[in-house]
């Protein structure tokens, strides 16, 4: 089994996110408002750093959160989640531009429970989803609108975005065995 | 305590509850509460799974709360009561859980008048068992519910004080809330008539305190129990009247109470009797609180026990 590895390091990351927030910028065209649920816990952090990259590019952004925990496909398979995150989404999404931000895609299982549990909350105009990194495997016919890197690696290893607001030392696209349990 | 799960098969009571696993369930009542409270109360997270509220004693909050909690996380609820079913037909209670195991419910919720109802089903059936309250043994959402709404105000229970007024002796919430509250860290302190107050308190770790104005004077929260008219088979006290005057709190004995302490009371509320209407009524009073967690303790429990495969060792 392979040791893990750093596919982008904090320059990188930097540049990436850069390139989301403009990506995203330009796709939105004329709307100027704009809200973002972060997909609990991996999209979190990085909801929270695009949503200052698009202020900063002038946009009026909401910040929320989501946890798919209860909206998952494989409840009846799987032991249930002892402890779910809050969904936090305090502002009307009807209407309006809502980007669901997550930092991996891969099966398009979570897009999809993250997609429904935002809708609970009301009628986006539009409903986005924008993802760090990409990997190959989708399962269901979802993908991301935008992403910042396409990542192929084999099943057995896994794909994390590391950010400073996680606990980790530096911010870091990386790639680690998967841990047999 | 690993992460991903709460491994209990059935929930019959909350004695032999460690101190994590009931933390871990109020975590998730909280999340709970968060669905309950948005305009679209429904997940899909027990789709297609069946829930049976089989109550063989008369209960408003508690199997509405039961019902509510099923469908608002997708599952179906069906509803047996004792006076509708073939109980009063005379079939017993081991037939009733063969029979509607055959039928193939996921969780069963139970509510019966003799201890230990709840785990006699559970050893009929395959689904697994909530104990919605069994004689005078044990009451385990209702005490989770005043956890709850306990944590929500204390954050922790260390160096809290509650006291638990009235029929003690009868009351398996009083049961349920000793072990709860003892496994959390709390003191607690039943008071009530000598009559009503169990033998054995020192296997529950509570003082006995049987004045009123002295066991309601140190408590963080005193939670008033309701008088059980019928579950008192003889006479354990002169008159409700006389109880009321030595056991109930109206605006007099509110002054006997730390100005912040809470009110709490299982309900129903016997108006007048354990509670005059102006204190039940008033701010100190967290009973619509206590009735909201409901749902969302029920929801938490049954998401832990339905969702997955029903045991570790059954799972690929």
């Amino acid at each position: 089994m392979s040791s893990s590895r750093t596919l982008q390091d904090a320059a990188g990351i930097a540049r990436s996110l850069d390139g989301l927030a403009a990506g995203l910028r330009q796709a939105l065209g004329e709307a100027n408002d704009v809200a973002l649920v972060g997909v609990r816990r991996g999209g979190l952090a990085l909801s929270r750093r695009l949503a200052e990259r698009l202020r900063g590019l002038g946009m009026k952004v909401d910040l929320g959160t989501a946890d798919i925990s209860l909206y998952r496909d494989d409840a009846h398979l799987s032991w249930p989640r002892a402890s779910i995150g809050p969904t936090e989404i305090p502002f009307a999404i009807d209407g309006r531009h809502v980007v669901v931000v997550d930092d991996v895609f891969w099966t398009g299982r979570t897009a999809r429970a993250a997609m429904d549990a935002v809708l609970d909350f009301g009628r986006p105009r539009r409903l986005w989803f924008v993802t760090f990194a990409v990997r190959p495997g989708r399962e269901l016919p979802i993908v991301p609108d935008l992403s910042a890197i396409e990542v192929n690696v084999p099943a057995d290893e896994k794909v994390k975005l590391h950010l400073v607001e996680d606990g980790h030392p530096a911010d870091g696209l990386v790639v680690e065995p998967r841990r047999m349990s | 305590m690993t992460a991903s799960g709460f491994s209990r098969r059935h929930l019959l009571g909350l004695e032999g509850l460690t101190r994590d696993e009931l933390h871990q369930l109020l975590d998730v009542a909280v999340s709970m509460r968060e669905v309950l409270r948005r305009p679209v109360k429904k997940v899909p997270t027990l789709r297609g799974k069946a829930v049976v509220n089989l109550f063989f004693e008369a209960s408003t909050r508690t199997r509405m709360s039961f019902e509510v909690a099923a469908k608002v996380l997708g599952a179906d609820a069906y509803n047996i009561s004792s006076s509708g079913s073939s109980a009063a037909k005379g079939e017993t209670l081991v037939d009733t859980a063969r029979n509607l195991d055959a039928m193939r419910p996921d969780v069963i919720v139970v509510r019966h008048g003799s201890s230990g109802g709840p785990a006699l089903v559970a050893r009929h059936t395959r689904a697994a068992v909530v104990n919605a309250g069994d004689g005078q043994h044990e009451h385990p959402t209702q005490a989770l519910l005043d956890a709850l709404t306990l944590r929500d105000r204390w954050n922790s229970f260390e160096g809290r004080t509650v006291t638990i007024v009235g029929d003690v002796l009868h009351s398996r919430v009083a049961r349920s809330n000793a072990h709860a509250l003892r496994t959390l860290g709390a003191r607690v302190i039943f008071c009530g008539p000598p009559t009503l107050i169990p033998p054995r308190l020192r296997e529950l770790g509570v003082e006995l305190q049987p004045n009123l104005r002295r066991a309601v004077a140190e408590a963080d929260a005193v939670m008033m129990l309701r008088l059980q008219h019928e579950r008192m088979q003889g006479t354990f006290i002169p008159s409700a009247r006389e109880y009321s005057r030595l056991y109930g709190i109206g605006l007099d004995q509110l002054e006997w109470l730390r100005p912040d302490a809470l009110i709490m009371h299982p309900g129903p509320v016997n108006r007048g009797v354990e509670l005059s209407p102006e204190v039940a009524d008033s701010g100190r009073a967290v009973i619509l609180d206590q009735v909201e967690n409901g749902v969302a303790v029920r929801m938490a429990v049954l998401y832990l026990l339905a969702g997955g495969a029903s045991s570790p060792a059954e799972q690929p």
